[in-house]
């Protein structure tokens, strides 16, 4: 069942040179009960796009059109008030920094029982009762409820941030760069508690992320967002193992392994397009090695999970992305 | 440019501020032109000395009890003001850059001794010591230039060096060090050029402090007589009994160009605050 | 002694707010020159201390460092001049490495100016500097300011600036964590090329194994301001020994849908009120700790293989 459903999303930000099209027409499903990994490089569009669900965009961005069918609803249909009840209660949002969750001048337990109390409606003790329950559910101890934030450390704030995003039961968590701050063994215990609960509570949650190994560790589906849109998405062990995008291909090689299987490591020359008055065309063309004349000119559309004219022939742009001269590295 | 413009449009202090600088200035640049007698010379009205004549067409705003021409006095007072303040401002900002830079940058005793220097001299009261200062000096603008400058430096060296603390932990700052400067050449070619602004700043709070230290001091008789400023014109003004013989148009001139050009100083320094440290205002 | 730079029970010490903190215990490490040292582990556990004590950015407490057979521990004025020109360092932050009112030809200039290279050899070491790192030609990049430019070429300038004295040791300090994932492969290949083509020593700080995995051939492992493992980087990922090495190298993920997801073999978090007094610093977090591990701490010994471990455990292996 699809629990989310995104059609020509589009996020727009004012800025003094014009209208930057930060999230340029997103076609995107998410299934309910699965974690799907929106991923791709500072600038794509990726923060921009879960915020944008969430309601929580900068003053300058707003939301220019498309659709966002959630649980059966558009929320660009509703009312602001019910679209600020759908997404109190039903979709939750955990910022890269959990400092930007805490309040540093409250203790934990008055931060959560606001949350549950005010906006679900608990009683006192009923809410006392679900908060420390939730701290058990991310792996922290009760009674840490009594302390500040500060007393916390990076990987505990975020823990605890995620146990205040998951108090009002919702159907969707997005997460934004939630482990990109952390220590590696911290990250790994904050992936495994996300994992852990969305099997548990069965929830959907969109993980934004740099880092395709992240991706491979922790999400069932991938979205490869490029310049404002995507670029690719599936499953993500068909993403992953068998991209059809050469930017997918070109990002696949880009990261070092640690048991080293990746080889030689491949940068993608130059920089994404500005997105103020984008050329038509694909946007990944200028830095594709795979390019043809076609490519600058017409835009592909997402179909079948990719955005390429040349899909057809991904296994044999696959077997030329893994060598180093295609990319133009000396 | 444009964006000048706009700061301009949403600071209406900092642009009222600078069109009473406009005015002052060009007060200053062009006395000769613009003033319509000498401020010095003993003028005549139907062969008898000029005395408490009333604003007319020849002179502006009436003549003084010596037969001074009270318009032309203002515009050439115009003159020491700017000198005053400006030289104030310069030395505040040379020596409370100097001294911020270095407790912040180097730390340790020069810190120390830099901030305890500092405390002392905010503890003591202005006027009073700026009083005490004259009296042991000689009088004249001089004096209050050096006096102003000596008590007015510890607020930019204290911001300076707040500033200076954070500029220090900058990435950039060490890779100066890396690649071989000496501290000395971190402190004046690498983080001074940052300070500056904020130091001009504080520049601009002092010459507002400067004027009415020299107006006052001009009033109780610590300044040179021999200028024409708006603190010896309100002492003239005193002396001979101004008030009490109903000569608004003596008194009230220079007390509200030395009110003007103070509150124009602390307007600019508002508005190029927000400027400055955006975060801190709204806008 | 081939060693670029080596150094001998490094301990570095700070006192904050009446608190001793123990930032870095009795480290030693030696670098030879074409060779990359990786430094890894969370961060607290003293590796960034440690590189800038080996840069004399910081005043170690105790130890000794020595670079191309001088003692330079306490090295001031006209000589330690002379070694900053020959260690440099590459930032991890390239947004912030750069003066921002400077040009990004004054910058390059600075280094050159500052260990007097005439001015008429400038031009010329910056242009070959600026081809180095691929910025060609270099008169299209020397007006512009650090503004202007993208973190992989601002990266790219700052390591430029860091080749041009001449360097014998390069640290670099996790140098792409800032970076966008397609530029990173660019500069990982840039500064191994310099080292390769330079000769150069090379530290690199980082908490990604999998980036040490890349660019060193010998990794040392951090703990709470000690080293508890050292090795070649291959055998060390592949093979480690040290419970805590064990934990890092499971905690990496892979790019692979395919992967090992156990539980990591770790207790408790890093801030989790370190130890103090006899014993191993990382007894309360292991899982096979037992009564000798708090009793006495584990020196850091011979393994063979060019290995050292720092565990009780390893006199059983």
């Amino acid at each position: 069942m699809t629990l989310l459903q995104l059609r020509d999303f589009q996020v727009h930000y004012a800025s003094r040179a014009g209208i930057v099209r930060a999230v340029d027409g997103v076609d995107l499903d998410v299934p309910a009960g699965s974690i799907t990994g929106l991923v791709g490089e500072s600038g794509c569009g990726k923060s921009t796009l879960g915020r944008g669900l969430m309601g929580v965009l900068p003053d300058a961005a707003r939301i220019a059109g498309g659709s966002a069918v959630f649980e059966g609803r558009d929320l660009l249909g509703l009312s602001a008030r019910a679209r600020r009840d759908v997404r109190w209660r039903r979709m939750s949002f955990i910022p890269q920094t959990a400092m930007n969750a805490l309040d540093p001048v409250l203790r934990l337990r008055a931060q959560m029982l606001e949350v549950l109390i005010e906006r679900g409606g608990l009683g006192r003790a009923a809410a006392s009762a679900r908060a420390e329950e939730l701290f058990r559910m991310v792996g922290l101890d009760p009674a840490r409820l009594a302390d500040y934030p500060h007393q916390f450390s990076g990987g505990m704030r975020q823990r605890a941030s995620i146990a205040l995003a998951l108090a009002l039961d919702p159907a969707l968590v997005i997460a934004d760069e939630p482990v990109t701050a952390l220590d590696v063994i911290v990250q790994r215990q904050v992936l495994d508690v996300m994992r852990d609960l969305q099997a548990r509570l069965g929830l959907a949650m969109i993980l934004v992320t740099h880092d395709m190994a992240v991706v491979a560790y922790a999400c069932d589906r991938v979205a490869v967002m490029y310049a404002g849109r995507i670029v690719e998405s599936g499953l993500a062990a068909d993403v992953l193992e068998r991209p059809r995008h050469p930017y997918t291909m070109g990002l696949t090689h880009a990261f070092p392994d640690v048991h080293g299987g990746t080889g030689e490591l491949v940068p993608i020359d130059g920089a994404p397009p500005v997105l103020i008055n984008p050329k038509p065309g694909c946007r990944f063309a200028p830095r594709c090695p795979f390019a043809q004349p076609r490519c600058h000119t017409e835009t592909p559309v997402l179909e079948a999970g990719v955005a390429c004219f040349r899909a057809a022939e991904a296994p044999a742009l696959r077997a030329a992305a893994a060598l180093p001269a295609t990319w133009g590295a000396g | 440019m444009r964006s000048l413009l706009r700061f301009l449009r949403s600071e209406p202090f900092a642009v009222a501020g600078a069109a009473i600088y406009a005015v002052i200035i060009a007060a200053a640049l062009l006395a000769e032109r613009i003033a319509p007698h000498s401020p010095t010379e003993i003028l005549r009205a139907n062969r008898r000395i000029a005395r408490y004549m009333p604003a007319s067409a020849d002179f502006w705003l009436g003549t003084t009890s010596s037969g001074y021409d009270i318009a032309s006095q203002l515009i050439h007072g115009a003159r020491t003001a700017l000198q005053v303040g400006l030289t104030a401002a310069v030395a505040v900002v040379a020596i409370g850059t100097l001294l911020g830079l270095l407790a912040g940058y180097l730390g340790g005793w020069v810190d120390k001794a830099v901030t305890r220097l500092a405390d002392i001299v905010l503890g003591l009261p202005f006027l009073p010591s700026m009083l005490v200062l004259a009296a042991l000096t000689r009088p004249g603008t001089l004096t209050v230039v050096c006096t102003v400058a000596a008590l007015l430096w510890p607020n930019t060296a204290r911001v300076i060096r707040s500033q200076v603390l954070s500029l220090r932990e900058r990435a950039w700052v060490e890779a100066a060090r890396v690649t071989g400067c000496s501290n000395a050449r971190i402190m004046f070619v690498h983080i001074l050029p940052q300070v500056l602004p904020l130091a001009a700043l504080y520049g601009s709070v002092a010459i507002g402090w400067a004027i009415l230290a020299e107006a006052a001091a001009s009033f109780l008789g610590f300044g040179d007589p021999a200028t024409i400023s708006w603190g010896v014109m309100l002492q003239d003004a005193y002396a001979n009994q101004a008030l009490s013989r109903g000569a608004w148009n003596w008194f009230v001139p220079p007390g509200a160009a030395i009110l003007a050009m103070a509150l124009a100083g602390f307007m600019i320094s508002r508005g190029s605050e927000k400027l400055l440290f955006p975060k801190l205002g709204g806008s | 002694m081939s060693a670029v730079i080596s150094a001998e029970n490094l301990e570095k010490t700070f006192h904050v707010g009446g608190r001793t903190v123990h930032a870095v215990r009795g480290v030693s490490l030696a670098v030879s020159a074409g060779e990359a040292l990786g430094i890894v582990g969370e961060s607290g556990c003293g590796k960034t201390t440690t590189a800038r004590m080996l840069l004399r950015l910081e005043d170690p407490t105790a130890g000794r460092i020595t670079f191309e057979g001088t003692d330079i521990t306490a090295t001031r004025g006209a000589a330690l001049l002379a070694f900053r020109a020959k260690a440099q360092l590459v930032f991890q932050n390239p947004f912030d490495a750069l003066n921002p009112r400077f040009t990004i030809g004054r910058s390059l200039a600075e280094p050159l100016r500052n260990f007097g290279v005439a001015k008429s050899e400038h031009e010329a070491r910056i242009a070959a500097a600026m081809a180095r790192v691929r910025l060609t030609p270099a008169a299209d990049w020397l007006d512009r300011h650090p503004h202007e430019l993208s973190g992989g070429q601002l990266q790219r300038v700052v390591l430029a600036r860091s080749l041009l004295p001449g360097p014998k040791l390069i640290v670099a300090d996790e140098p792409v964590s800032m970076l966008d994932v397609s530029v990173r492969a660019g500069i990982l290949n840039l500064l191994r090329a310099a080292r390769d083509e330079l000769g150069l020593a090379a530290i690199y700080i980082s908490h990604d194994l999998a980036l040490i995995r890349y660019v060193c051939e010998r990794t040392l492992v951090m703990y709470l301001g000690r080293v508890v493992e050292e090795g070649p980087t291959p055998a060390l990922i592949e093979r480690p020994r040290h419970p805590y090495t064990k934990a890092l190298v499971a905690a990496v993920p892979v790019p692979h849908v395919m992967q090992d997801r156990a539980p990591l073999p770790i207790k408790g978090a890093l801030s989790d009120a370190p130890l103090s007094g006899p014993g191993c610093a990382f007894r309360d977090r292991c899982p096979l700790a037992f009564d000798r591990c708090a009793a006495e701490a584990p020196p850091l010994r011979n393994i063979g293989e060019g290995r050292k471990l720092a565990c009780h455990l390893g006199d059983e292996a």
